[in-house]
């Protein structure tokens, strides 16, 4: 048996339970002042903050995979951008993340690449420092995304086709 | 690799369940003005457990309700009515909700129109004595974004943040 709920309705749990963020930005209080995120903040102003982030998120990833589905111009990869920020070119089963357009901006939804309307998502965060070598739950979040990737070139699964096919043989 | 194999390998990567990611948004959207104002109230709850040393399981027996009815409190889930807050103000000795006193719009109005009045009068203050200093630019701009704020019945100049 797997996991008892998908990545992204887990991050939806997460960012909306404020006694998981109280927990999570007392454990980070260090990074969540360290002034990567302009001045300091108080966690009361970081639950706050991250409720808001969450649901424009959630909201843009809806309508884009909705716009998407329907043929529309805008699709997922709209929201989706590489992992690497010095990475410019589709690669095939890019690892990405999605965040907001906002100025401070600390969530992530980390995803690979299938087809321009179809994500796998490994996981989330909420990115409190630069790199993601500085902490270690983002480090276990890239962990994901590399054994899903190896998972999935294993299967042979490369884009849309073949993950399609993937599936209806399970 | 046989269909059973890869079946289990695929298994133990992924739930099992359909994501259920639409409706659980849907439901945080359509209740989301009083989920918000529960997340407030929890941290602060949480706060105060934290202040006090107290674990939920105390405050579980403070209120005399379960466990978990104490854990969607703190996760910020609860529909709380008047009661369940007037008793968490007693048992963590914080205030969790002020009722704003009733005011007549008219009687609003008249005090706005006061403080429109004062701040245009300590502009024109201001302006009158820039003009005999040299202020620096920093300054200056702060004194373009000024704004007077009305607080306890006492008016006060400050700096818009």
């Amino acid at each position: 048996m797997g996991e008892k709920e998908d990545e992204i309705s887990k991050c939806i749990e997460n960012w909306f339970n404020s006694e998981y963020l109280f927990k999570f930005f007392s454990m980070h209080f260090d990074d969540l002042n360290s002034g990567h995120y302009e001045k300091p903040i108080t966690i009361q102003q970081a639950i706050k903050h991250t409720r808001e982030e969450a649901a424009t998120l959630f909201q843009t990833l809806e309508n884009l995979a909705i716009t998407g589905a329907n043929g529309g111009y805008e699709n997922l990869s709209s929201a989706f951008e590489p992992l690497d920020n010095n990475e410019y070119r589709l690669k095939e089963l890019q690892q990405v993340k999605a965040k907001t357009k906002s100025q401070k901006r600390w969530l992530r939804i980390y995803a690979i690449k299938i087809s321009p309307n179809t994500f796998i998502v490994t996981g989330g965060a909420i990115k409190l420092v630069e790199k993601i070598r500085e902490s270690p739950h983002l480090i276990k979040e890239k962990q994901k995304l590399e054994d899903i990737k190896i998972f999935l070139q294993e299967e042979g699964i490369f884009d849309q086709e073949e993950f399609e096919v993937y599936i209806l043989s399970l | 690799m046989t269909t059973d194999k890869k079946l289990d390998k695929f298994e133990k990567l992924v739930s099992n369940k359909p994501s259920n990611f639409l409706s659980k948004f849907a439901d945080y959207k359509k209740d989301q003005k009083w989920l918000d104002k529960s997340s407030e109230i929890a941290v602060n709850v949480l706060e105060a457990l934290r202040n006090k040393n107290l674990s939920q399981k105390d405050l579980a027996e403070k209120l005399e309700i379960s466990a978990q009815q104490v854990s969607k409190i703190v996760k910020g889930q609860q529909n709380l009515t008047l009661e369940t807050i007037s008793k968490l103000e007693t048992a963590l000795e914080i205030s969790l909700m002020d009722i704003l006193s009733y005011k007549p719009v008219d009687e609003i109005k008249v005090t706005s129109t006061q403080i429109k009045a004062v701040h245009k009068s300590l502009t024109e203050q201001l302006v009158s004595t820039e003009s005999k200093h040299n202020y620096s630019n920093n300054f200056k701009q702060q004194v373009n974004s000024m704004t007077v704020v009305y607080s306890k019945n006492e008016l006060k100049y400050s700096i818009a943040g």
